[in-house]
This record gives C-alpha cells, structure tokens and sequence, in this order.
C-alpha cells in the first residue's frame, strides 16, 4: 500500500470515527433527554410538596392545628396534585418525540394503575388509622406504600427494554425510605420529621443526581468517538 | 477493496435501502431536529446552509412523510415557518443511524485486520 493511500484511509477512519461519535450520541440521545426531564421533574415535585407544606402550615396558623386526619389528607391530595400537575402534565410533554418513557405494554401502564392504587391506600389507610386512634403510626405506613411505590417502579422500569427511565436511583431511594421507617416506628413524634428529611431529601437528591448523569452520559458517549 | 470504498458501499446500501430520508440534506434537517425537537425555517437554512428553495422542497417531503410537522406562527410581528419533529421522525432517525453506526463500525473494525 502506497503512503497516499495510507494517508487516505486515516482520514476516511477519522472521519468514520466522527461519523461513528454523531450515531452514538443520536442512539444515547433519549436516554439524555430522559435523564434531564426526570431530574427536573423530581425537583419541581420537591418544589410542589414544599409549598404545599407551606400552604398548609400557614393555614394551621391562621385557622388553628385542625383535625390531624383532614390536615393529612389535604397534604397528601394538595402533594399529588402539584406532583402530577407539574410532573407529568408540563413537563414530560416536552419532550413527546423522544419514545423516553416506558410504553404501556412495557410497564408504563403498570405504573399508572400502582400510582392509582397507591393514592387510594394513602386515603383508606389514614381513614382506619384516624378512627382507630392509631395515628401516630400513620406516618410510618405512609412511608411504607410511598417505599412499596417507588421499588414497583424500578421493577416495572425493568421491562423496558430499550430506556432507563426509572433507573438503579430509585432502587436506592426506596431502601432510604424502607429503612427509614425503622427510627419512625422507634421515634413516633419524630415521624414526621423524618419522613419528610428523608422523602424530599431523597427527591431533591434524585433530581439533581438524575440532572448531573444525564450530562455525563453524553461526556461518555463523546468519549467513545 | 480500500478502506474508502468500504465505506462507500456500505452506506450507499443503506442510502437504497431507505431513498426517503437517507438523501443527505434530509438526514442533516432530521438529525438537527432530533437534537433541537424543533426550530424556525430562518435558522435551519443558515445552520444547514440551504437555499429557501431547497430547504422548503426537502421540508415539505418530510412532512409528507409525516416525520415532521411544519406550523406558521408570529414571531415578533412576523409570520415564522417552525418545524418540529414528529415521535415517528425520531424513531427512523435512531434506526438509520444505528444501522448506520453497525455498518460503520464492521468497515472500521475489518480495517485492521486487513492491514494485518
């Protein structure tokens, strides 16, 4: 082989290396898209649980302590309203051309359904709970179908076979909240307070983790052009 | 057959085997949507360096492909052109590419073997 040739063919791999780095970046794309919009999305729902505890305590305030099992419920609906508001009706529309989520035969549906479920246990088990007068250990169960919520979604995230939308994350936050419960059922009056450290220090946490991956993904992939 | 050649016939394969959007000025205009989801007629034509002309006919084929949608709005007073890349645009977007990316590498992997 002549060094023309050679010559050419280091250009033609040079430039087949860079073509090589522009079709790894589009294949990692959605991944990267996914990542940044579930950071966002966790941090926004941090945001929307943090005013609506604001909004409620501020209520107590003026209006006085209320019925504890009406405070809850109002926290919890006032939560998943403001989660799913600006969660998964403003933002994740963003970014419809992306295939970023689980579809529902791949667990998407499975999902909604737990979600559902969960929103009505919360509501069912607060209402025994209340009238049992044992409600101290509300906070506790809570923490355990909120725990029970999030290791369904990383297991049903395992069926999607092409995107890691509920990653290894959310794996790690569920063990936070499962073994968080052991100091709420030691500590009964500090339930609250550990539940809500442990929960939204762990959304807020998941979301700028999710944020921060996201751009290392495409770091990696540039890397591997 | 060099490396070059290679190349060549591998991708104008993959040029045959989908004539639609594996033209370049179309993948160029799919593969930049990709990564912006949409953009104005204005800053297609001067990131991609098109005449309107052009850019409009591939725009236009595209959406009768249903890989893009194309909408009109003001913007500042002005009617803009946006185009924004459907579900099923980045879909084919990510297939071609990928195919384009196995194709690719089994040339570039083979290469120094060859040389061997």
């Amino acid at each position: 082989m002549s060094s023309d040739e050679i010559e050419t063919d280091e250009d033609m791999i040079k430039q087949a290396k860079q073509l090589l780095l522009l079709t790894d970046l589009v294949d990692k794309y959605p991944q990267v898209v996914s990542r940044r919009v579930a950071g966002l999305v966790y941090i926004l729902i941090g945001g929307g649980i943090s005013f609506a505890t604001l909004i409620l305590m501020s209520l107590q305030n003026l209006i006085g302590p209320g019925d504890p099992f009406l405070v809850n419920i109002g926290f919890v609906i006032i939560s998943l309203v403001f989660s799913w508001v600006i969660g998964f009706r403003l933002i994740v529309p963003l970014t419809q051309s992306y295939p970023a989520e689980p579809s529902r035969s791949e667990g998407g549906g499975l999902i909604l359904v737990l979600w559902g479920v969960i929103g009505v246990a919360i509501v069912v088990s607060s209402l025994v709970l209340f009238q049992m007068g044992l409600h101290l250990l509300f906070p506790s169960i809570l923490q355990f179908i909120m725990g029970f919520g999030f290791t369904i979604n990383y297991l049903a995230g395992r069926r999607s076979s092409t995107y890691d939308f509920y990653s290894r994350e959310h794996l790690y936050f569920s063990i936070a909240i499962f073994l968080s419960i052991i100091p709420m059922l030691i500590f009964l009056e500090a339930a609250y307070l550990i539940l809500i450290v442990v929960d939204m220090g762990g959304i807020y946490i998941i979301g700028i983790f999710m944020l921060i991956t996201a751009e290392r993904l495409l770091l990696e992939s540039k890397r591997q052009g | 057959m060099s490396l070059d050649g290679d190349l060549l016939s591998a991708l104008v394969g993959l040029m045959e085997e989908d004539r639609e959007t594996m033209v370049p000025t179309r993948l160029s205009v799919l593969v930049y949507l990709y990564f912006t989801q949409h953009a104005t007629f204005p800053v297609l034509q001067k990131k991609l360096g098109l005449t309107s002309g052009n850019l409009s006919s591939h725009l236009r084929k595209l959406e009768e492909l249903g890989l893009i949608r194309i909408s009109k709005r003001f913007v500042d007073l002005k009617p803009t052109t946006f185009a924004v890349l459907t579900k099923e645009g980045a879909e084919r977007v990510r297939t071609q590419m990928v195919r384009m990316r196995e194709l690719v590498s089994m040339v570039v992997d083979k290469e120094p073997q060859s040389n061997e």
